[in-house]
């Protein structure tokens, strides 16, 4: 594509309305096009008028804390206490002491699931990976303990087990409040490798609901979702991870989170 | 390096804000969300119309600049203004998903709602410094920006609707887009003088 091809189309690349087909040409044309990309950066800068007259609105409290959450348990690590907390507004003031329950319920998902991996006997690699996700475990139950307080709803939780030829295991984790629900997928990459995998979750009534796509983490021993829901999730019976072909590769049953009591897994 | 969650930052500081996110810096993560939370929530808010869709969209933005704050570059531009396409496009996406590829409908968006404001006094002067910028489009203009940007709607889509040709269209986005730069740039330069003699 050329540099006029190019510039004819930017204005609708940076409003973002510029058809698929032509973005992927216009955006390797820009990877080593400066004067195109000066023109993108004018226009862009421009654009960047429109957002900024809006009169601004306020975000849900807890909110901040949900995407803090989220990018912990993605990057793999939850660093509470370890890094100087700076809150304001609608959060500022609320409780940090972690909450015991949920603790216990994240040590005990992750651990079964280290326990899943180690017992499956699938070679030494994977062993290692397990211990990895061992030692990982308490920054990912910091970071999930900030999410499940933030909704301050009910737990469940779901042991992910393989089907028949396939080798892997994950955890899900979900907490349900009303309105506003959250689902935590942890798995190891399934073993043939069949990505792009995605989450279902079927419900008493044998609804499927489409959940989302699991994303490695930062350093891509694991597969993980963390998705929202405006629904409630108690009714949820069943979570299944399916591959790009469409067929199940693990899946569980929901059952919801007993009354934390003490025990080896706490200590995760 | 720590960040505070107001007050600019020099290209560099952009950057090492961005190199702390990926690396998941709960500060970082704090001081961005701080920066940017309101102004991707609220535009999220007007462009899918409900808070439960505003609040799913900037906890996607904010992930996706997790996932993508390698490719930011100070050099290209502004982090608010990458992290705001970053809003707008995955908005975009879900708007055309949601309605299942059929035309959205043609609605301008003075027409839309204003919701409620928030005292936040730091922001009015960008604010009226950006609506001052925008009064200096035509009508046409306007309504050509509002289309595309708060509606998803492709150039062609308008030029078949209207009636002109593609390439007036995109005659006058670019235009609009271009007019907008300038009007930001003077502004800009006029409060920067306005407060120099105030000193």
């Amino acid at each position: 594509m050329s540099c006029l091809e190019v510039r004819d189309r930017l204005p609708e690349h940076v409003l973002g309305v510029l058809p698929e087909e032509e973005t992927a040409d216009v955006e390797r044309h820009l990877e080593w096009c400066a004067g195109c990309r000066k023109e993108l950066a004018e226009l862009s800068e421009g654009l960047a008028t429109v957002p900024a007259s809006l009169t601004l609105v306020e975000p849900p409290a807890g909110l901040e804390d949900r995407v803090v959450g989220a990018i912990s348990v993605a990057a793999g690590r939850g660093p509470v206490g370890a890094v100087k907390r700076r809150r304001s507004g609608a959060d500022a003031g609320r409780g940090s002491r972690p909450h015991r329950g949920v603790r216990v319920l994240a040590a005990a998902t992750l651990a079964a699931a280290v326990l899943a991996v180690a017992s499956i006997g699938w070679g030494v690699n994977q062993q290692r990976k397990a211990d990895d996700i061992a030692k990982e475990s308490k920054a990912t139950i910091t970071a999930l303990e900030r999410i499940v307080k933030s909704l301050d709803g009910r737990p469940f939780e779901a042991q992910l087990f393989p089907a028949s030829g396939v080798q892997g295991s994950g955890t899900a984790v979900l907490v349900s409040a009303p309105g506003r629900s959250a689902l935590l997928v942890e798995i190891v990459p399934p073993q043939p490798d069949t990505h792009p995998y995605t989450v279902r979750m079927v419900s008493k009534s044998d609804a499927v609901v489409a959940a989302g796509q699991l994303q490695p983490t930062a350093d891509g021993r694991q597969l993980v979702l963390l998705q929202w829901f405006a629904s409630n999730l108690a009714l949820i019976r069943q979570v299944s991870v399916v591959d790009r072909t469409g067929r199940v590769v693990m899946s569980g049953q929901v059952n919801p989170f007993a009354a934390p009591s003490p025990g080896p897994a706490a200590s995760a | 390096m720590t960040f505070d969650r107001e007050g600019p930052l020099t290209p560099d500081q952009e950057q090492q804000l961005m190199v702390q996110l990926v690396e998941g810096d709960e500060d970082a993560v704090r001081a961005l969300y701080g920066r940017f939370g309101r102004p991707v929530f609220t535009l999220g808010l007007r462009l899918l119309g409900s808070a439960e869709a505003a609040e799913e969209l900037t906890q996607d933005v904010f992930m996706a600049a997790w996932r993508k704050g390698r490719r930011f570059d100070p050099a290209r531009g502004r982090l608010s203004t990458w992290l705001m396409a970053i809003a707008h496009n995955l908005a975009i996406d879900r708007l055309r998903h949601e309605r299942g590829g059929t035309r959205p409908p043609m609605i301008l968006v003075d027409e839309i709602p204003e919701p409620a404001p928030t005292e936040e006094e730091d922001a009015l002067v960008e604010r009226e410094t950006a609506r001052r910028a925008l009064a200096r489009l035509s009508p046409t203009e306007r309504r050509l920006l509002s289309l595309t940007y708060f509606q998803g709607w492709t150039a062609r889509e308008i030029a078949e609707a209207d009636g002109i040709p593609l390439g007036t269209v995109k005659t006058r986005l670019r235009t609009a887009l271009i007019k907008l730069r300038k009007a930001e740039a003077e502004q800009a330069r006029a409060i920067a003088r306005s407060g120099e003699q105030a000193e």
